[in-house]
């Protein structure tokens, strides 16, 4: 497994966007670029240099980039002051093939022309909205699917629904280590759209995954025993007054007193597998267009009651935001920022802490999921 | 241009609520798929990409980026200098029929096709590894694993192809007709549609899905229909067989590819300077030039060129148009060019398709193509200057022009709905994560 553990969120609450851990900042290739580039010219070689950006790049970016060249390529010995003619021409070119970042060089003056090429991660993109009351602790991730964790034990202990099992975890040293894994007992495979949910309650563990219910405990060790079968589980945690089980073994939820399958439900609110937010009765909910299949209730630490948190698409297809809404006369009204985030939402839950929801996001970058709790902080 | 981008880019037309993300799949029902071409044998290597790993599946797959990753087999090492390799096989993944996949059932599959390329291979089965070994060196051993030759299939005398794949087949009319189910106990999660309809050969546009040939793109589509573009994967490319090297260099200045591509493909393809495209390889610029029919008149005084006749395929009217272009940019760089749709000729017009976003693998299958030489041994996939030079030496060899860049292109009823979530062959519509409403 290639499973990463991440420091332990009490040491990375307050951070408002998920790590970056796989970007290499692009000014660090300039210096290997520059002394490869180096390599084809003799010691203080006189040189004009030409830049062009062949890929959408911002352009502070290709500044920064464009100066941390020209310093490295100085600090090699050539000489790029231009004030006498150049003995050779050099053009750096940034452009991008399937892999990433590809740094191109083509020094001319000499015959025949010469190229160096310098593969480069692609830097992920800024964020251009600050997200000021969002606020989401990555816990971790990994290459399968994150259906649902919990923390417990007083933030010392992490399990994770995968779709084949439950993985147990401690922290250590501010690091979350494996300690024991139970594995489902399913008929069939989970769904191609996988999904589930952990319940813990009163020393019980139980997970949900369409098809199958799981019970058991996790301590003193964690143990799961599956039975085929959708038994009803509150959808949030904090309120038992909704009530909801899994379709057979789609992807979808149904509840009793409520017209139709759903994705997901909060404040009576439902993400319908017609593709709208609908109330109890079906009818759709006005102002809710723009929402995904996934919203959770969350106490409001600044006012009273709860909002919802509802996933939405992002401007980059591939990147889904999460957004805060109150409902005020039956209309959501936004009550946040959207929080931009680094791939599609795969879950989101309230979560077993009452002010924190469960996000579960598939990089589109690295292809892992990644797990984190949101939770709210008010504006200054 | 970034490859995910090309995706989008193509999705211009379609309205933001019906592929938007943030939304979930739904399951059940029955989608059409209409294909203007066809195939007699129902093989993973002989069927168009898009079906090709509906049923068969391979043991490694390549992703978007051009890494290997795993399909039916987790892991994979490299022993003995590349002579030997250990492969670890996914566990829990069932055949349609609901045999268990292991090393047993996979390895004589696998050697028969193997032995296609490496004649002294061998495969010791045991538990679920598998362990490949050969006399030689196996470099590009993991390339042929993810290719659809060597897909783990097999036949019975009821099915004509049972595979581990997301789809079972369950009525085959040679080059007619496919009938596709999805399989419940796929490991990867069953698809969202119930079933899916192959109709080979048509040209109707009343299908769910229906691919649009270039040759067709100025026929008007269903109303609310749209289009769904890979990134460009086909290289239409003029190769030449003794033809004089300074007719090559002629007519590569004189073609002009852009307005080919303004006029012939709508703006959907892009004109080739090399063999693999920009998103591939990231340096295709490096080979870009204008048309200087100045120049190419230039080189045509200095020699006496006899008339070239070109080949493309009778039954292809995209490439019908793009000769008779071909012909119009020669005679006024002083070239005759002839088209004709008999073979023959000592300049032809040829489609080849990229196989993944393996830019390494795909030069080299190329160039096999083409029959040009082969230059793999060369190739250091970390260092892409050697892939560069490999290609520049290619085209400086006077045997190929490269000339577009196509993606496919697949109409898309309002009803199709599907997820770009994955890092998936970027070259292909992925049938298994599409889905529809009633």
């Amino acid at each position: 497994m290639f499973q990463m553990a991440r420091v332990g969120f009490a040491l990375l609450f307050g951070l408002t966007t998920l790590a970056r851990m796989e970007a290499q900042p692009m000014a660090e290739a300039a210096a290997p670029l520059a002394a490869r580039i180096s390599s084809l010219l003799p010691r203080r070689a006189t040189v004009s240099l030409e830049f062009q950006v062949l890929t959408p790049l911002a352009m502070a970016e290709s500044s920064r980039f464009r100066s941390a060249l020209e310093e490295e390529l100085r600090k090699t010995g050539l000489d790029l002051t231009g004030t006498t003619p150049p003995e050779s021409r050099l053009r750096v070119s940034v452009t991008e093939n399937a892999r990433g970042l590809l740094f191109v060089a083509e020094v001319s003056g000499k015959d025949p022309p010469q190229v160096v090429m310098l593969p480069w991660s692609r830097p992920l993109p800024s964020d251009a909205k600050p997200a000021l009351r969002l606020v989401i602790k990555p816990i971790w991730e990994q290459p399968d699917p994150v259906l649902d964790f919990m923390i417990l034990d007083s933030d010392s202990r992490l399990l994770i629904l995968s779709p084949t099992k439950v993985t147990n975890l401690h922290l250590a040293n501010g690091k979350w280590a494996p300690n024991g894994q139970a594995f489902l007992t399913l008929d069939r495979p989970v769904p191609r759209d996988p999904r589930g949910r952990l319940e813990f309650i009163a020393g019980a563990l139980r997970a949900f995954v369409p098809g199958t219910t799981c019970s058991g405990q996790f301590q003193p060790q964690l143990g799961l025993t599956c039975s085929p079968g959708n038994e009803a589980w509150p959808i949030n945690p904090q309120d038992a007054a909704q009530p909801v089980r899994w379709v057979g073994d789609s992807n979808v939820l149904e509840s009793a007193g409520v017209k139709g399958s759903f994705y997901n439900a909060a404040l009576d609110l439902f993400a319908s597998s017609s593709e709208s937010i609908q109330d109890r009765s079906g009818v759709t909910a006005a102002g809710t267009e723009s929402w995904g299949n996934d919203l959770a209730a969350i106490a409001n630490p600044c006012g009273s009651g709860n909002v919802l948190i509802v996933s939405r698409t992002g401007d980059n297809r591939e990147h889904d935001q999460v957004q805060v809404f109150e409902m005020t006369s039956g209309q959501p009204v936004a009550r946040s920022e959207a929080l931009g985030l680094l791939g599609q939402v795969t879950a989101l839950w309230p979560a077993e802490t009452v002010g924190q929801a469960t996000l579960v996001v598939r990089n589109s970058q690295t292809g892992n999921y990644e797990a984190s709790r949101l939770a709210l902080a008010c504006a200054e | 241009m970034r490859l995910r981008a090309w995706l989008w880019l193509a999705l211009s037309s379609v309205s933001a609520g019906s592929l938007a993300a943030g939304t979930r799949p739904h399951y059940g029902g029955v989608l059409t798929l209409d294909l203007s071409g066809t195939f007699n044998a129902l093989e993973p290597s002989e069927v168009p990409p898009m079906l090709s790993t509906l049923i068969g599946e391979t043991l490694l797959r390549i992703n978007s980026r051009g890494e290997f990753e795993p399909g039916l087999a987790v892991s994979w090492q490299r022993e003995a200098d590349g002579r030997r390799w250990r492969i670890s096989l996914r566990s829990n993944v069932k055949f349609h029929d609901g045999e268990l996949l292991t090393a047993v059932t996979a390895a004589p599959v696998l050697l028969a096709a193997l032995k296609r390329t490496y004649s002294d291979v061998a495969i010791t089965p045991g538990g679920t590894t598998l362990v490949i070994q050969s006399a030689n060196p196996l470099p590009d051993l993991l390339t042929e694993l993810a290719s659809p030759r060597t897909a783990i299939v097999r036949k019975s005398e009821t099915n004509p192809l049972i595979g581990t794949g997301p789809f079972r087949a369950t009525a085959w009319e040679p080059g007619r007709r496919l009938a596709l189910a999805a399989f419940e106990d796929y490991w990867g999660g069953r698809p969202f549609l119930d079933s899916a309809i192959i109709n080979l050969a048509s040209t109707r546009m009343s299908a769910d899905v229906f691919d649009v040939p270039f040759g067709s793109l100025r026929r008007i589509l269903p109303e609310a229909t749209r289009i769904w573009q890979s990134a460009p994967g086909e290289l239409l490319a003029l190769v030449a067989a003794d033809v004089p090297p300074v007719a090559m260099q002629a007519l590569a200045l004189a073609i002009d590819r852009g307005s080919i591509v303004n006029v012939l493909t709508q703006r959907r393809g892009e004109p080739a300077f090399a063999l693999l495209p920009q998103w591939l390889s990231g340096y295709e610029f490096l080979f870009q030039s204008a048309p200087d029919v100045t120049r190419a008149r230039q080189l045509v005084s200095q020699s006496k060129l006899n008339p070239l006749a070109l080949s493309y395929a009778g039954n292809d009217s995209f490439a019908r148009a793009v000769a008779e272009r071909i012909a119009l940019n020669a005679r006024d760089a002083g070239i005759t060019v002839q088209p004709t749709p008999n073979g023959g000729g000592s300049l032809r017009l040829v489609h080849l398709l990229l196989e993944s976003a393996d830019a390494a693998a795909d030069l080299v299958s190329l160039t096999r193509s083409l029959g040009l030489p082969d230059h793999a041994n060369t190739f250091d996939i970390s260092k892409p200057e050697t892939l560069y030079e490999a290609e520049k030496a290619l085209l400086d060899s006077n045997r190929v022009i490269p000339l577009l860049h196509l993606p496919q292109l697949y109409a898309l009823t309002p009803r199709v709905h599907f997820r770009e979530a994955d890092r998936g062959n970027p070259l292909t519509l992925h049938l298994e994560d599409l889905w529809v409403y009633p």
